[in-house]
């Protein structure tokens, strides 16, 4: 039994979904609370546990500012949804109907194994340096001994096919809306898992198209890879980000991802002025909990995806660390060590602010969605479909051809 | 000016002496002919391509968004100091129940009191004045007989139905011995239907309905019955 290996698991897969649940819960609080501040308003703030005050003449007076800026809103959301009826109505199909959630919230939680969130690491050294540091020397010892020097990769599945894997496992959450609006026997619910369903398979095609571009150059699908090659430069100071490669499909995969989510500027699948809910009309309690939750997770997943694939993932500009093969390959003169900007730094601080810098990035990105939601209106269905078979999916493909020659041309 | 209109005698529109097209409902038309009574679309490259005018939109957005939040973090700079008052804190609205706007009308019409004799007893002879004058017919009173002759009379009860009330002011301006008046509260609001008809001693607690320092909210406004 590799136990190192066991323990290095547990520690991502905790931290993941820590981040992951956790961020589904805060979305929801952002989302009220930016769009309030873009709005000029002050926003969610009614939610708040009272606290007893002791009076001087005897008795208690219960405060209600304790509210922490509506922070409460998310945790009273939950609690309402976990305690209200959970009614199936008696004209659906019972398992179909019961089973569609989780189609909804597992796909967008796996997608997330294949994302590179930290790089390279070597427990052993970090830890020891860790404990060292305050004095636990035999803490150091046991986990030298238990991890070594072995490097393991801060992501959940090192795949060799990752970014296929992304597009395989993404590709079953329309199922989630599909079988719901299926199962529920309601006009307005097949109405709207028929959208979804041609919205997201449309919507699919060019997602994969848009990202082939990158996947030319980087000569890989591998994300822990891709993540690897963006901590090049070029001209000794541009970091080699996708970004800079491909700036141009980074605003197409983004649109395809946003599609997927379904969420404002590409909500017709639920669309309320016309469709009720769409294809949750009649799911009620935490059921109906679960489609909002994997919709705001998904959020998290996307800035997630587009972090590591056009933003560096988990690479601060200018700072390298154990185990970057690339970097180590194209600087021959430095010994493979902890660098930022040339000094050398304890093993923890390069492994802190990389994870640091991936979360960074991935909070920017999920602000970024949620000012777009707040910012564009919804489209009409047959923009949404003529924004995609032609305009976003012809501009994929020429992209990845002219991407093609010309890698052809200078030699990758 | 009569030769100006002999020149233009089609009645075009001239401009720089330069004949305008005629819109099309002005014209005459001959049958089968399509008629654009709509402009035509008038969209510019850039704005038919969408992405430039999506970026200045999410900038615009973005910027008011930055704008709040440094105005709400220098605020927070002097909230901690205590002086939270002296800046501006970003957002337009109001933290609502713990917050009044300073800016009501010193002569705003709200709520009703009704004013008293030296001895705490209602000024009001139960006149019906105000009953009589009231748009809204939402004033209630109940005479009784008063032991002081040279008063007469007395409310046993005196009931407004502050729901229907319009906040006209007219019972005020009827009243002949200046009992009752309009003061400037206008957080009148409540849970149940019931409790929106104030009686005689409510009217005469001049409390305001709304007290900060004990986080009663309006609705929670304690009464009796
Ligand atoms: S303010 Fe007008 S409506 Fe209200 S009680 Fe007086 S007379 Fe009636
Ligand atoms: S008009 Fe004045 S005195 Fe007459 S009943 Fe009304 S409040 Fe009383």
């Amino acid at each position: 039994m590799d136990w190192a290996f066991l323990v290095v698991a547990i520690m991502n897969l905790s931290f993941v979904l820590g981040v992951l649940l956790n961020l589904g819960g805060v979305l929801t609080w952002v989302e009220r609370k930016q769009g309030a501040v873009m709005a000029n308003r002050i926003g969610a703030n009614r939610a708040y546990i009272p606290i007893p005050i002791p009076q001087k003449g005897g008795g208690v007076k219960w405060s209600k500012r304790f509210t922490v800026m509506g922070l409460w809103h998310g945790i009273a959301d939950g609690a309402k949804m976990i305690m209200k009826e959970d009614y199936t109505p008696p004209f659906v199909d019972k398992y179909i109907y019961n089973i569609a959630p989780w189609f909804a919230v597992v796909p967008v939680l796996v997608t997330f194994a294949v994302i590179p969130f930290g790089g390279p690491f070597q427990p052993g050294i970090m830890l020891s340096d860790v404990f060292g540091l305050v004095g636990a020397d035999f803490a150091s010892e046991w986990v030298m001994a238990l991890f070594g020097e072995r490097t393991f990769q801060m992501q959940l599945a090192d795949l060799n096919v990752g970014l296929l894997f992304v597009f395989a496992v993404g590709s079953t959450g329309i199922f989630s809306a599909a079988l719901a609006g299926w199962a529920s026997n309601n006009k307005y619910s097949l109405l709207g898992a028929l959208r979804s369903s041609s919205q997201m398979i449309s919507y699919e095609v060019f997602m994969g198209m848009a990202i082939l571009g990158l996947v030319v150059i980087y000569g890989t699908v591998d994300m822990n890879l891709i993540a690897q090659m963006q901590g090049d430069v070029w001209f000794g100071f541009l970091p080699k980000w996708g970004i800079f490669l491909q700036p141009h499909m980074f605003f197409i995969f983004m649109a395809a991802l946003m599609a997927e989510n379904k969420r404002v500027p590409f909500d017709m699948p639920e669309a309320e002025s016309e469709l009720v809910a769409g294809y949750f009309t009649e799911y009620s309690a935490m059921k109906m909990g679960l489609f909002m939750m994997a919709e705001f997770i998904e959020i998290a997943v996307i800035a997630g995806l587009l972090t590591a694939l056009f933003f560096g993932a988990y690479h601060v500009p200018g700072v390298h660390g154990a185990g970057d093969a690339f970097y180590w390959a194209a600087h021959p003169e430095l010994t493979p060590g902890n660098y930022v900007f040339g000094m050398e730094v304890p093993h923890v601080v390069v492994v802190v602010g990389r994870v640091g810098s991936f979360l960074a990035k991935l909070l920017f990105f999920c602000w970024f969605q949620i000012l777009i939601r707040w910012t564009l209106p919804k489209f009409r269905y047959d923009q949404i479909m003529r924004l995609g078979w032609k305009i976003l999916l012809p501009l994929s493909l020429v992209n990845l051809v002219l991407t093609a020659v010309v890698v052809l041309l200078i030699g990758g | 000016m009569g030769t100006q209109r002999g020149k233009n005698k089609g009645f075009e529109n001239l401009v720089d002496g330069q004949v305008l097209p005629q819109p099309a409902y002005q014209g005459e038309f001959t049958e089968g002919e399509i008629v654009q009574y709509y402009n035509p679309e008038s969209m510019t490259w850039a704005e038919r391509i969408y992405l430039p005018y999506v970026l200045a939109g999410l900038g615009l957005t973005a910027k008011v968004f930055l704008r709040n939040m440094v105005t709400w973090f220098v605020w927070l700079t002097y909230w901690v100091r205590g002086k939270g008052a002296e800046a501006k804190r970003g957002a337009t609205t109001i933290y609502y129940p713990h917050e009044m706007r300073p800016d009501f009308s010193p002569v705003n019409r709200g709520k009703h009191i009704l004013t008293m004799r030296d001895n705490d007893d209602p000024q009001c002879v139960a006149c019906y004045m105000c009953a009589t004058a009231c748009p809204a017919f939402c004033i209630h009173i109940v005479a009784g007989e008063h032991p002081d002759p040279a008063i007469e009379k007395y409310p046993v009860r005196f009931d407004i139905e502050i729901d229907k009330c319009i906040f006209c002011g007219y019972c005020e301006e009827a009243c002949p011995v200046d009992a009752i008046r309009l003061t400037t509260d206008v957080h009148l609001v409540d849970y149940k239907r019931e409790r929106m008809v104030y009686d005689r001693e409510y009217l005469l607690t001049w409390k305001p309905t709304y007290v900060e320092e004990e986080h009663v909210y309006p609705g929670d406004r304690p009464r009796k019955s």
